[in-house]
């Protein structure tokens, strides 16, 4: 992950009408890096992505995306390399998904075909499929909205509920384009109601809680390696949430729900006893 | 992203195109016999007379009350009504403008669709329906000149082919400004039908001070494209000194300039939402 940072919210205000949606919201998403908002519906995440789009501009504060200070301007300034996934996908539901994607290539002209053939691959669906994307599921919007987010290669994506409609294949796709493109550098910010749904992908999670942003511990699942099982029913007792896991060299492993790194350090420092980091997911 | 609006137009709107050119083709007929009669009353028409293509198609674009006012300026903001609003129903918005550069270029490519759209609508009146309904009545090409404007351009030693093209490039620019109107509407209203609406209503208010005779007339939007009723061709057009094409002219950049600003003072800082959202 580098230091360059893609996108900097600092002290942004959004007031949309007499409704104040989002106060002094501040954070910045380095290149490389996945960042996740959650917050319940009508929190203001959708309107975090709009703002990074300039699709909306900042009621008070400053945006930056890509060194480039997005403000209405003379001309309504927008930023420049960013994919962009918002809401349910609409797109022209009387041409393929190929078509679709050809038109909307047509408005930057920097990609050929085979690029949105290779998109479209990414996401698991057919280039040459036929099909209108009215005939399409809602599993197959999201996959084709994720194609268009990322054919054009942007240096930042905006995902708005990533996963919704997807089924497992789709999901373990989308993860694997995550990976492949955090390593190319692009950074990522993921809105969604479902802390368990995004965080698996992300770096960073931030909660929306009354208008402002306030950093939520990455939380994940800890496989954790003890010594003995009289160590598992101590962590049990404590930590009802948890869950025995299969047998790692012999030795019992118990996961952790839900935990900060930080938090499980101090856990089984305070609780005194041996453990061993197995995996966390 | 001009490439994309026109592909994405013509693939979305063939069946409105169809509809609108069978339409004109219509009015085409009708305006066959509203030439004549025209003529005829104006007393410019010897007994017996042969309509010829120059005089139809001239007649055509200054047939002031039902096609001038009404059948072409509603058309046209039926053609182009939604070519902003449909961006923002269908949603398709999120992904054009992350597209761009800046705001100000997807208003500037929309008033270009617009500018576009009239030179084809023209095609569309002058070359394809006018000349359809001419070859099929079969009327001549070479043949006595009878329009008022003919006789005015010669007695005044002017040139015919300057006249033609100064009409249909004041028709171009006429149908650019009243499809601006239509997309300023829209867009502020968010709503492509009222937009046409304010346009039907706009041609029965042109209508009104037709009927009634009155000088304001000259003041009004669609008044401005009709060459033929300019001072110049008084007795037939408006005898009213300072109502020349340069005014007509003046009065179209103008109001295309308006137009325009008023489209980027929206976009500049709306948020883009849904239609149903405020800016």
């Amino acid at each position: 992950m580098s230091e360059e940072k893609v996108l900097i919210f600092d002290k942004v205000d959004k007031i949309i009408g007499k409704h104040e949606i989002l106060n002094d919201v501040s954070f910045d998403l380095k290149k490389g890096e996945v960042v996740g908002i959650i917050g319940s519906n009508g929190s203001g995440k959708t309107t975090i992505l709009r703002l990074a789009s300039g699709l909306s501009y900042p009621s008070k504060g400053t945006i930056t995306v890509n060194g480039k200070v997005i403000k209405p301007g003379m001309v309504g300034d927008l930023p420049s390399g960013v994919g962009i996934l918002i809401e349910s996908p609409t797109f022209m539901q009387h041409l393929t998904g190929f078509d679709n994607l050809h038109y909307l290539a047509k408005i930057q002209d920097k990609i050929h075909k085979e690029d949105i053939h290779t998109a479209l691959r990414k996401v698991g669906l057919n280039p040459n499929d036929k099909k209108k994307v009215r005939e399409y599921s809602l599993g197959m919007r999201q996959r084709l909205g994720i194609a268009q987010a990322i054919m054009e290669n942007p240096s930042l994506i905006l995902f708005d509920e990533p996963t919704n409609g997807l089924d497992e294949e789709g999901k373990k796709l989308f993860g694997e384009i995550i990976n492949e493109y955090k390593k190319r550098g692009t950074g990522f910010l993921f809105v969604s109601h479902s802390r368990e749904e995004i965080q698996k992908f992300c770096d960073r999670v931030f909660k929306i809680e009354d208008r402002t942003l306030m950093l939520h511990k990455n939380l994940r699942n800890w496989f954790i390696v003890l010594q003995n099982l009289e160590d598992v029913e101590k962590v049990l007792q404590l930590k009802p949430h948890s869950r025995i896991s299969e047998r790692h060299n012999g030795n019992p492993v118990i996961i952790l729900p839900n935990e900060g790194k930080e938090e499980v350090d101090t856990f089984f420092q305070n609780l005194g006893i041996q453990y061993q980091l197995l995996k966390v997911e | 992203m001009l490439l994309f609006e026109i592909s994405r137009f013509i693939r979305k709107s063939k069946i409105r195109i169809v509809i609108v050119v069978l339409l004109l083709l219509l009015a085409s007929v009708f305006s066959k016999k509203n030439v004549y009669e025209l003529l005829r009353v104006s007393n410019l028409l010897p007994d017996n007379a042969v309509l010829s293509v120059p005089d139809f198609l001239i007649g055509i674009l200054n047939s002031t009350q039902f096609v001038m006012y009404f059948i072409f300026p509603v058309l046209f903001s039926i053609l182009i009504a939604d070519i902003i609003t449909a961006d923002f129903n269908e949603g398709l918005i999120n992904f054009i403008l992350p597209r761009l550069k800046n705001r100000f270029q997807y208003i500037i490519t929309k008033c270009t669709m617009v500018f576009l759209m009239s030179i084809l609508f023209t095609c569309f009146v002058v070359f394809i329906t006018a000349l359809l309904v001419a070859v099929s009545f079969n009327m001549p090409f070479n043949h006595n000149k009878y329009h008022y404007i003919f006789l005015i351009t010669a007695k005044s030693g002017g040139s015919m082919f300057i006249t033609y093209m100064s009409m249909v490039t004041t028709f171009i620019i006429g149908l650019t400004f009243i499809g601006l109107i239509t997309l300023v509407v829209s867009f502020y209203t968010r709503s492509a039908g009222v937009a046409i609406g304010v346009i039907i209503i706009l041609s029965f208010i042109h209508n009104a001070f037709y009927v009634v005779s009155s000088d304001l007339i000259i003041w009004l939007p669609f008044s401005q494209y009709i060459v033929g009723l300019h001072n110049h061709f008084a007795p037939y057009g408006i005898p009213v000194r300072y109502f020349t094409m340069h005014f007509s002219n003046i009065y179209l950049f103008v109001g295309i300039a308006l137009m325009i600003v008023l489209l980027i003072l929206k976009i500049r800082k709306v948020d883009i939402n849904n239609v149903e959202s405020k800016g």
